[in-house]
């Protein structure tokens, strides 16, 4: 069974992250260990599982060699998807956060380079994305009807 | 901010349950371990199993495409961040993604795990 068209989807490895949106989120990453040494930040849950990175190990120079690795290229650049005006060449834009850079960056990253109209589509029962809402009050953003436990917000033009 | 209305419960189609088997088929030793790992985490979020999870993805992104269509975006392109962890959800929204004209972007930021997954035909 063949139920994928051959080149209805495109695979792009690498980070999600533009350089400048990684080096800002990576900075407030460290800014939060500085102030809570003790405390991690919300990781999704899956990043130490996943890369290898030990959470419970904030020492700057661990963590941001695995952070700078994983970050090593952009597939927003690679795969062409950032068009001549800069914003994301993508109508709907979905994400399943787990990403220990996500409150850090993510939704500023979104907010600058989503094209006005497109659709930013996050889980709901999330706490990577509560706790980014909570912080961000999705500023740029209407919130749309929400569609099978997935908050739906519209840039703002 | 405006709480959201839940407008809509999902609806499963034949096809998606083609789109289940598909991915059932297609597990790797490896994914099958790590599915083990995030259970606990990860089903909770749409649903308990790809049999929960896919139709939910699915039917959004297809309403979704409905709705840019009626708006008069003519062909969506639909993007998928972090969709290269090999696990379930990302799966789930690959194989949603089928039907349409989408990108997906997998997210080594997160993961970085190198993703083989059963979309790559």
């Amino acid at each position: 069974m063949n139920v994928i068209p051959k080149g209805s989807v495109r695979h792009q490895a690498g980070s999600y992250y533009l350089p400048e949106f990684y080096k800002e989120g990576k900075n407030r990453l460290f800014k939060y260990y500085k102030i809570n040494p003790t405390t991690q930040p919300n990781s999704g849950g899956l990043l130490a599982v996943a890369s290898g990175l030990d959470l419970q190990d904030s020492r700057y120079e661990t963590v941001t060699a695995k952070l700078d690795a994983l970050n090593r290229t952009s597939a927003l650049i690679e795969g062409h998807l950032i068009g001549s005006d800069g914003l994301l060449l993508g109508d709907v834009v979905y994400c399943y956060p787990s990403d220990i850079l996500f409150g850090f960056a993510f939704i500023d990253q979104m907010r600058k380079i989503m094209k006005p109209g497109s659709l930013l589509v996050l889980p709901k029962e999330n706490s990577q994305v509560a706790e980014a809402i909570k912080t961000y009050q999705m500023e740029g953003f209407t919130p749309q009807p929400t569609i099978n436990k997935m908050l739906v917000f519209k840039k703002e033009i | 901010m405006d709480t959201p209305v839940e407008i809509s419960e999902y609806s499963v189609e034949p096809k998606v349950q083609q789109l289940i088997s598909f991915i059932r088929e297609r597990e790797l030793p490896e994914q099958k371990d790590k599915m083990s790992s995030f259970l606990g985490y990860w089903y909770p979020v749409y649903g308990e199993s790809p049999e929960h999870e896919v139709p939910l993805v699915y039917d959004a992104f297809k309403k979704l495409h409905n709705r840019l269509e009626i708006e008069g975006v003519s062909n969506p392109k639909f993007i998928d961040l972090g969709a290269g962890q090999g696990i379930v959800g990302d799966i789930a929204s690959a194989v949603a993604f089928e039907s349409f004209n989408i990108e997906l972007d997998p997210d080594k930021t997160a993961a970085g795990v190198e993703y083989t997954g059963p979309w790559r035909i």
